[in-house]
């Protein structure tokens, strides 16, 4: 295993420090190392490095040692109450989502457990759901498909953009059935997501909510839907691109998105 | 010798745009067109660009409508509104949300003057509700917002002009010109120098200071002013002008600065819908905070075609061409050259005088016709002189610059995959996931 930098360690616990001066120090220097071990070619070390900064990020308190300065977001009941059921963090929230936020940079397999472990970190999770973002890991896939069950429909809207942005089966399958749910914002967010991944199946999915009774959902699936057309255009599957923009144009859809449609088929 | 891009002589401006410059040049600023062929305007953010800037521009400009008012800060907000009352009897409409903004069916086009970090979340959204956009530079925060804004701005016809009025201004024009007829020789070299407009100095910017983070005040949408951004406690010297100075919401002196200068750079090598091959960037980032860009900066470009690009923040303000038989300097203010017989010799098909005249009294020059240029290929649909594609690639220039910096090595890039070659963390720093609920 390679020799991780001794002061990293330092850095970690000084993420937390009061003084503002020294936070920034402490995860700018480590900024520093994540970018000086992430050139190509070392591996090893990278997998290192994401190992002592994955432990740090999921580390517990021991029982009854208290978590200094975590509550800072926990502003309201519901999220006291759930945190309440998690177990104490050893570090608190700034150090977890600067380490959350660095991991993503590594963006290797060595970081993918620990980050899947805080999206059930209430204070770190979104921080951590951004970091799954760029990682090409399948099993990032599967931690993001995992943490659509999690509660916080916002929370769930990234991690569905997160989602599509995988052209993966099992991502477009996540999708389409969160394209169905009872929340809103998550409908909304899938047909944005379904959208993205150029599979002409989606389409009918999408003009289905065309016709939704939210003039905010109807206006999300106009779009969605003309975005889909480019999407399959750019893939390749002209004949499915100009199928949705004939239907763009038969139907009740927008102005602009008809535009689009003539544009598209030089009308 | 090709005609640049959108670089064209005033006669043939003239006719494209049907006399109307020229209409404008002379007539006094009360003689409005008809309101049907005014442009319906909404200004998304007021703060001091949006308001000091665009909308006092626009006011004056006859062929302009403020139609519309959004930011985040009530206070930008009532300024901005008490200026468009005071100024034509009528109060605007005024918004928190630009997405209520962009409901409104009667605006045609938006000026965004935001923090970086929402240019293109509302530029798309504004596109797919059918509107023209006035972006302000740097186009985008991230390479690949910037390839996102391209596709959906072809996708809906769009007509977006870039802020980068440089491109407006005769002087760059010119200067632009010459270098590429070659009155310098085969060009050989470029230095933005992103130094102190009107000195010979460099722009070493303070790292500013630490502030006590606390809560909003009442009149700001903190939330909202943060959008895509990653969350951070509220912070005075976060928000506002200062935003420019953090690498979540604008990328610091390169992409201010280095998106007039290395924009004018990419004009006058012919690589608007390209970019370098090779990024060599040296940045020194404080280690105090809070501003956390590269406060020193010097980065090398190598273009496919041998030129290099040297952007630093040292040695003035403009840009220099040099070549096998001379050099070009051109600012804001000057445009000189190693032997003025190079400035002197006539330039097929550029009247300068006019521009010269209408550039004069102007506080930054080419405000005023680059306005106009985005009312006329409003108009007409043709692209701006500052279209969408050269504002991102000009964009990209500058991001290229910062990740360099950032990551401390050199790197190789495909301008027309726009990818670097084998370097995992840098092709993740194209672009960064946006805080939810938002989405590119």
């Amino acid at each position: 295993m390679p020799a991780i930098n001794p002061a990293v360690t330092q850095w970690i616990g000084q993420m937390g420090d009061r003084d503002q001066v020294v936070a920034y120090f402490a995860y700018h220097s480590l900024e520093e190392e994540v970018f000086k071990v992430s050139r190509p070619g070392q591996t090893a070390a990278q997998a290192a490095l994401a190992k002592v900064l994955g432990e740090a990020l999921t580390a517990e308190a021991k029982p009854g040692a208290g978590t200094p300065g975590s509550a800072s977001f926990r502003n309201n009941a519901f999220l006291t109450a759930a945190a309440q059921q998690m177990p104490e963090p050893l570090h608190p929230v700034r150090v977890r989502t600067g380490l959350a936020r660095l991991l993503g940079y590594l963006s290797n397999e060595t970081a993918v457990p620990f980050l899947a472990r805080a999206l059930g970190d209430l204070d770190a999770r979104e921080t951590a759901r951004q970091a799954l973002e760029g990682n090409p890991s399948e099993r990032a896939t599967d931690a993001l498909i995992a943490a659509l069950d999690s509660p916080g429909p916002d929370f769930c809207a990234g991690v569905i953009h997160s989602l599509a942005k995988r052209n993966r089966a099992k991502a477009a399958a996540a999708l389409r059935k969160a394209a169905r749910d009872p929340q809103a914002e998550i409908r909304i967010a899938a047909l944005q997501g379904l959208a993205n991944i150029p599979e002409p199946a989606h389409d009918g999915i999408i003009a289905e909510a065309t016709l939704a009774a939210s003039p905010n959902e109807r206006r999300t699936a106009h779009v969605a839907r003309a975005r889909l057309a480019a999407n399959l255009q750019s893939a390749g599957n002209g004949p499915a691109a100009e199928r949705i923009y004939r239907a763009i144009l038969a139907a009740d859809s927008p102005e602009p998105q008809k535009k689009a449609a003539r544009l598209a088929l030089r009308l | 010798m090709n005609q640049p891009q959108g670089l064209i002589g005033r006669r043939s401006f003239l006719k494209k745009s049907g006399g109307s410059a020229l209409a404008l040049a002379a007539a006094p600023a009360t003689a409005r067109p008809p309101v049907n062929d005014r442009v319906v305007v909404g200004l998304i953010g007021v703060g001091v660009r949006g308001r000091d800037h665009h909308l006092r521009k626009l006011l004056r400009n006859p062929r302009a409508q403020i139609g519309a008012i959004c930011d985040v800060d009530r206070n930008h907000r009532d300024l901005a509104a008490g200026m468009v009352a005071g100024q034509t009897q009528r109060k605007p409409l005024v918004y928190s949300d630009f997405r209520a903004l962009l409901e409104r069916k009667d605006i045609d086009g938006v000026v965004i003057s935001t923090p970086d970090h929402w240019h293109s979340i509302i530029a798309i959204q504004a596109m797919e509700a059918g509107k023209d956009v006035y972006c302000e530079k740097p186009l985008s925060l991230f390479i690949e917002e910037g390839r996102r804004m391209v596709t959906v701005a072809r996708q809906y016809g769009s007509v977006v002009e870039v802020g980068s009025q440089q491109r407006s201004d005769w002087r760059f024009r010119q200067a632009v010109r010459l270098v590429r007829e070659n009155r310098v020789g085969r060009l050989t070299r470029i230095t933005a120098h992103l130094g102190n407009p009107g000195t010979t100095e460099g722009a070493f910017i303070h790292p500013g200071e630490w502030e006590p983070v606390g809560t909003p005040p009442a009149e700001l949408d903190w939330n909202m002013w943060l959008g895509p951004a990653p969350y951070k406690d509220y912070s005075p010297n976060r928000c506002h002008f200062e935003f420019r100075y953090y690498l979540d919401h604008s990328g610091g002196r390169i992409t201010d600065w280095g998106a007039h200068h290395n924009d004018i750079a990419q004009w006058a090598l012919g690589m608007d819908e390209s970019g370098p091959v090779q990024i060599d960037g040296q940045g020194i980032f404080n280690k105090s905070g809070p501003y956390d860009y590269a406060g020193f900066l010097r980065v090398r470009y190598q273009y496919a075609n041998g030129v290099e690009l040297l952007c630093e923040n040292e040695g003035g303000n403009g840009v220099r061409f040099e070549g096998a038989d001379g050099w070009i300097f051109v600012s804001r203010m000057t445009l000189e050259a190693s032997n003025p017989e190079i400035l002197k010799a006539p330039v097929a098909g550029v009247d300068t005088s006019a521009y010269d005249e209408r550039n004069r009294n102007e506080e930054i020059p080419g405000t005023d016709d680059h306005h106009n240029n985005w009312f006329d290929c409003i108009r007409s649909r043709q692209r701006c002189v500052a279209d969408i594609e050269t504002g991102h690639r000009s964009a990209t220039v500058c991001h290229l610059g910062n990740i360099s910096m950032r990551l401390g090595r050199a790197l190789e890039w495909d301008p027309a995959k726009e990818e670097f070659a084998s370097d995992t963390t840098a092709n993740l720093l194209k672009g960064k996931p946006f805080r939810a609920p938002w989405r590119l």
